[in-house]
């Protein structure tokens, strides 16, 4: 499964690359190239070779990780990207906790408390959620809990502009910061990563909230659950070890398709929050028209989402034992 | 009852988006685009209701101005994703075999990128502009329209009245456009109605990147984009009304759509 979508991945890509107006000999070369050095460049690049035998070259080179290259920054697509993915990792990896631990008890009372007050609030806390571009909610909150209340650090990155890293084993400040013992970075990335985690988190949470309010719903109106009362069980063992699990568990297939929102909206939520990920990548390779990185980052991204999407269905069968039965059926 | 009151209101906003593309001079007299540097940067009052941005021109009138850029986008956009998905889906549900595989893996492989991230490079490929971005978005949606007309597709196929016609001898064209679209219409107009809000959602993020509409160009994304350093210096006004108007409408969108979608399938009502 897995080969066929990389394979498809590149050759979409591929296909846009080919889509660009202009030689990319030219574009290399800049305005003064004369039309020998062109040829030249062409030649050298393999433009000049058949269609097939160019996404040939272009496939193996993918294969060992060869993303193209940056004109901006003169280094490999791949080696930039390397740089630049540990801080959306992290960005992304909170945002999921936030989304995870907000949403799945908030939804879980919103279904107990149907029509309730609490109920209403959070329905249109979540409507407005999906609602709102994430890229301004991050410009909203940067400016009540930072310029008005002062309660937020300034949106100047990982961390403030007079502290280092902590040393890499990671790349993730939080955890390289606890490997090396050294609290101080750690609380100070902890303060700079919660509000951008959270802005990014919006759109996702809002997005579990409902579904795991309408799962729990469909759960709490099933045979088992009536049995259950029936039998004179009380409410906490009823809702904790019956309607729980079962509604709980089926969530786990939608933590793959929420990455995927995360990492679209990191590329959003960056810009605003300076922070040095691929999303800064990407807008300052737009602000220097130079597209090679942004295809790279799309093979990077998708190829990453389709793993997780991969790890999602593994855990989904180790988790719930009906899914294994099926399959092997 | 709730319910109900929540599709009037996004209607209701709908109906006021409609008066301002069609007749933005109604409401603002002033020119969206033209540059007054003596009235830089005030803050919101009488005489700009939403105040000006950094060169001076009225926020509200651009506001206004961009419901026309959005209303544009946002039909594009879905013109695209339905058309080619409906086209899509159908071929593939009353076809299946062959064809159906090639194009459902098609549809999947669109669907393993993050989608702002396909639209992202696709702009790019096209060149930074309004244009591409709109190509851009309405390409990457056309799975959706494309999964739902192939299901709904392949349960019309099986209703006796299909039979009927094919036994009659009708021709495949004739089944599909007289038997078979009348009947997997309503799924896919909730689907569009909700693609116009997602689709302004997308072209924004776009043009906040810089790869969507570019200045002067009212467009609410765009827009927010200019406000964006003004932010931390309080200069909230710029940033913030776009971002309303943003929300406003696509949240309207979101709840006709669902109103829609009690309406046209009535086995969701209740729940």
């Amino acid at each position: 499964m897995l080969i066929p979508v990389i394979l498809g991945i590149s050759v979409i890509i591929f296909m846009l690359a080919r889509v660009i107006p202009g030689d990319p000999a030219r574009l290399a070369l800049g305005e003064s190239a004369t039309p020998q050095s062109i040829d030249a460049m062409r030649h050298e690049m393999g433009l000049d070779k058949p269609i097939h035998e160019q996404y040939w070259i272009y496939l193996k080179g993918l294969l060992q990780g060869d993303l193209g290259r940056s004109i901006r920054t003169n280094r490999p697509v791949m080696t930039d990207l390397l740089a630049y993915f540990p801080a959306t990792l992290e960005l992304t990896l909170t945002a999921m906790v936030i989304t995870v631990v907000i949403a799945i008890p908030l939804g879980i009372i919103s279904a107990l408390k149907r029509n309730s007050l609490i109920d209403h609030l959070t329905r249109l806390a979540a409507l407005a959620g999906v609602s709102m571009p994430i890229f301004w909610l991050g410009l909203i909150l940067i400016y009540v809990l930072f310029y008005v209340l002062g309660w937020a650090p300034p949106p100047t990155g990982r961390l403030g502009i007079l502290s280092s890293p902590p040393k890499t084993f990671t790349g993730l400040f939080m955890i390289d910061s606890l490997l090396a013992g050294d609290w101080a970075i750690f609380w100070e990335s902890l303060r700079y990563i919660l509000l951008p985690a959270f802005c990014l988190a919006t759109w996702s949470l809002a997005m579990l909230l409902r579904m795991t309010r309408s799962g729990m719903l469909d759960v709490l109106g099933e045979d088992y659950i009536r049995t259950a009362r029936a039998k004179g069980l009380p409410q906490k063992i009823v809702v904790y070890k019956h309607a729980l699990r079962n509604a709980v568990i089926p969530l786990l297939t939608v933590l793959g398709i929420i990455f995927g929102i995360l990492l679209n909206g990191a590329i959003l939520t960056e810009t605003i929050f300076s922070w040095p990920g691929m999303g800064r990548y990407v807008v300052e390779s737009i602000s220097w028209l130079d597209y090679t990185p942004i295809q790279g980052i799309a093979i990077f991204a998708s190829v990453i989402y389709t793993l997780v999407n991969l790890l999602v269905d593994i855990l989904y069968a180790v988790v719930d034992p009906r899914i294994r039965i099926v399959k092997s059926d | 009852m709730r319910k109900n009151a929540l599709v009037v209101f996004g209607a209701l906003i709908i109906a006021v988006l409609l008066v301002i593309t069609v007749a933005p001079g109604l409401i603002s007299s002033r020119n969206p685009i033209k540059i007054n540097l003596d009235e830089k940067l005030t803050p919101p009052s009488w005489r700009h209701l939403f105040g000006t941005d950094a060169l001076g021109r009225s926020l509200f009138c651009r506001v206004v101005y961009g419901a026309r850029v959005s209303a544009a986008i946002a039909i594009s956009c879905v013109a695209i994703s339905s058309i080619f998905g409906v086209i899509l889906g159908v071929v593939s549900g009353y076809w299946s075999g062959k064809t159906d595989e090639i194009i459902m893996r098609v549809m999947d492989l669109i669907m393993s990128f993050p989608s702002l991230i396909l639209a992202m490079a696709i702009a790019a490929a096209l060149g930074p502009g309004i244009k591409s971005a709109i190509y851009a978005v309405g390409f990457v949606q056309i799975p959706r329209y494309a999964r739902i007309a192939r299901s709904s597709t392949l349960s019309v196929k099986e209703q006796t009245y299909v039979t009927a016609s094919v036994s009659l001898g009708d021709k495949a064209y004739r089944i599909i456009l007289v038997h078979i679209l009348p009947n997997i219409l309503s799924p896919l107009v909730v689907q569009a109605t909700l693609g116009l809000g997602s689709a302004i959602l997308t072209v924004a993020g776009l043009s906040f990147l810089g790869l969507g509409a570019q200045p002067p160009m009212a467009e609410w994304g765009q827009m927010i984009a200019e406000g964006r350093s003004l932010i931390v210096s309080g200069e909230w006004w710029v940033a913030t009304f776009p971002g309303l108007a943003i929300m406003f409408t696509v949240m309207s969108f979101n709840f006709v759509g669902d109103g829609l979608r009690d309406i046209l399938d009535p086995r969701l009502r209740g729940k």
